[in-house]
């Protein structure tokens, strides 16, 4: 009777693969996570249940939350912009553009904190032309939200630009010899096939602005309940050694990204359920 | 629908793709634009289909009277099948089909019940309605083929376009196919013309072949004149194997190998240096000499695995040919490396 044998790949086995795996994750994200988590275990639910529902930390929420998801969609749409000019499109100076979409990655935050400050601040470039219109750019939400616009860019734009490229301009050709206008080819044929992707440079964007700290503290002003966002709150509860307070809005926060992030994977598992590689 | 196109000239960049062609396809023909590759006969097809646009100064563009050179791709009703079939890969084989009849615009839209008559009718006729709900990625590639040529069929082309529709598919398969289109393109009479690099496909898939090479076209005709009557020596060389001897014209006599013989239409070329071209199943081989012009030679190599042996000739006059010959024959003259032949090249093609 024959034997089954198992396929061999050329990297090591499954079993090697997945301790690794395993124990890589392990190290670097689950166990400090499950510090966190065991060390807010140890606060009273009282306690916990008052500090993350203080209107100061929820002001924190909402703002570190909708700046997030507003910069994420910007960025989702001016990224794909962006990244369908560098695939599509040979201009002078194309590699330099290329170039600069990384710069959000390699600065230290803090330096684009400040460069945007000075930009936005009333009388800084551009905030003295948007000052007489009523528009308040720095010490605003909407400074909070420049400043994650900033450093969510490149995720959508070094994401999408691979899918971009594996785009045979055939498919829009076909698209158009069947009759199709530009418009409909794009949301029936080009949309779709790379809506995966552009959800997980939307995710990726969305995290690292929850994450994002350095740029933000110096454009947003800081003011309670106005323009404080969550991990401003965690540092500021450090500093005063309330490690427990710090901890329980880390873990609301913890919570809730993955709850968010889950949900993107499962929408972008639905909708390239068919998009296998072919 | 006939296609008709003038005076076609495209250049990208310092390459000039297309020089000064033109065409006539009639109305229901099947028409095959043979060519090596960077003759320019995709360029030829993208510009008859709108996806390319000719140079400045290029004639019109035809479908029967009309002049649709400045027309964009969607509105010229070309069915255009693309090489790698470029099906949409989010969508079923059905959607997929249906893709040209839903984005009509709304007017002309057929209603949903017609639209899924229309579609699995025409799955029937590529003979895939069973596979109506699979996604491109679940079909072989001659079925996505067959989807790929439904959907163009879909919206009711007035000429269907096909750009090396079997390239990518394995000999077999290919040669399945090549007698399905020419079936089908019986039954539905649609004009069409099909790219090709394939000499066999193009000639006997098609009622005229194109020969380009270059940016031109070297000769238009149906498939036994291209071949048995090339008009250049691009077409003779390219259709089939062909032997090339250095010759002299004299007197309406050809001069070469060591032999000499009558030039076969008194064609007014004049004396001078010539060219000589047999084709290897046109050389006849004797043991002796046989009354007709021939030269001395003896056999190389000898290729017998298949319908016909293949003789490698070496001619005393140092020429080296290929001859074919039946198996019979080849054993009925006791033949062998090294034999010592007398050669008879039939059917000989001159150019000066």
């Amino acid at each position: 009777m024959p034997i089954p044998t198992r396929k061999r790949g050329v990297l090591p086995g499954f079993g090697l693969a997945m301790g690794f795996t395993l124990s890589y994750l392990s190290l670097i994200v689950l166990i400090p996570l499950a510090a966190l988590v065991l060390r807010s275990a140890s606060i009273p639910g009282g306690d916990f249940w008052r500090t993350v529902t203080d209107p100061r930390v929820l002001a924190s929420y909402r703002l570190s939350f909708g700046a997030s998801l507003v910069a994420a969609l910007v960025n989702a749409l001016f990224g794909f912009i962006v990244a369908w000019s560098l695939v599509r499109y040979s201009f002078p100076g194309r590699k330099l553009l290329d170039a600069m979409v990384d710069l959000p990655f390699a600065m230290p935050t803090a330096v684009s904190g400040i460069a945007l400050t000075a930009i936005y601040a009333p009388n800084g470039w551009i905030g003295r032309w948007l000052a007489p219109l009523g528009i308040q750019a720095a010490y605003s939400p909407l400074g909070v939200t420049i400043a994650l616009t900033l450093i969510g860019l490149p995720f959508v734009v070094r994401t999408l630009q691979p899918t971009l490229e594996d785009l045979d301009p055939e498919i829009e050709e076909a698209a158009a010899s069947l009759g199709a206008g530009r418009l409909q080819t794009f949301v029936r044929v080009i949309l779709p096939m790379i809506f995966p992707t552009l959800l997980t440079g939307f995710a990726l964007a969305f995290a690292r602005g929850l994450g994002e700290y350095g740029s933000v503290v110096f454009i947003a002003g800081n003011m309670p309940m106005k323009t404080e966002i969550a991990p401003l709150l965690i540092i500021t509860k450090l500093e005063q050694y309330d490690y427990a307070g710090a901890t329980a809005i880390a873990v609301v926060m913890l919570a809730a990204s993955f709850l968010l992030l889950l949900s993107i994977n499962g929408l972008q598992w639905w909708s390239g359920r068919h998009a296998t590689a072919g | 629908m006939s296609i008709s196109v003038q005076r076609i000239t495209k250049t990208f960049g310092t390459f000039r793709a297309l020089d000064d062609v033109s065409l006539h396809v009639a109305a229901g023909e099947l028409l095959a634009l043979l060519g090596p590759s960077g003759s320019g006969k995709t360029t030829l097809l993208r510009i008859i289909a709108g996806l390319e646009r000719p140079d400045r100064g290029s004639g019109p563009i035809r479908f029967h009277d009309e002049d649709v050179a400045h027309r964009h791709v969607g509105d010229r009703r070309v069915g255009f099948v693309f090489q790698h079939y470029a099906l949409f890969r989010h969508m079923s084989v059905f959607e997929n089909v249906a893709f040209g009849l839903r984005v009509r615009p709304r007017r002309e839209r057929p209603s949903r019940a017609e639209i899924d008559a229309k579609v699995h009718k025409l799955l029937k006729l590529v003979q895939l309605d069973f596979l109506a709900n699979r996604y491109p990625q679940q079909l072989s590639g001659g079925q996505r083929q067959r989807v790929a040529l439904a959907r163009a069929l879909a919206m009711e082309p007035k000429v269907l376009l096909l750009d090396e529709p079997f390239g990518a598919l394995d000999a077999k398969v290919r040669r399945q196919l090549r007698g399905w289109l020419r079936r089908l393109h019986d039954e539905i009479h649609v004009t069409s013309v099909f790219v090709t690099h394939d000499q066999e496909e193009a000639l006997e898939l098609a009622d005229r072949v194109v020969v380009m090479n270059d940016g031109r076209i070297e000769q238009i005709g149906t498939p036994d004149e291209v071949f048995h009557r090339p008009q250049t020596r691009f077409v003779l060389n390219f259709l089939g194997e062909v032997n090339r001897f250095h010759g002299r014209l004299e007197n309406g006599m050809v001069h070469f190998a060591a032999m000499a013989c009558p030039t076969p239409e008194p064609n007014g070329m004049a004396d001078g240096p010539a060219e000589v071209f047999v084709r290897p199943h046109d050389v006849q081989i004797d043991v002796q000499r046989n009354g007709h012009p021939c030269f001395p030679a003896r056999i190389g190599h000898v290729h017998s695995a298949g319908p016909l042996v293949r003789l490698e000739l070496i001619a005393d006059s140092g020429e080296m040919l290929l001859a074919e010959m039946t198996q019979e024959r080849y054993r009925a003259l006791g033949l062998a490396p090294e034999s010592r032949v007398y050669v008879t090249p039939g059917d000989i093609k001159i150019f000066t």
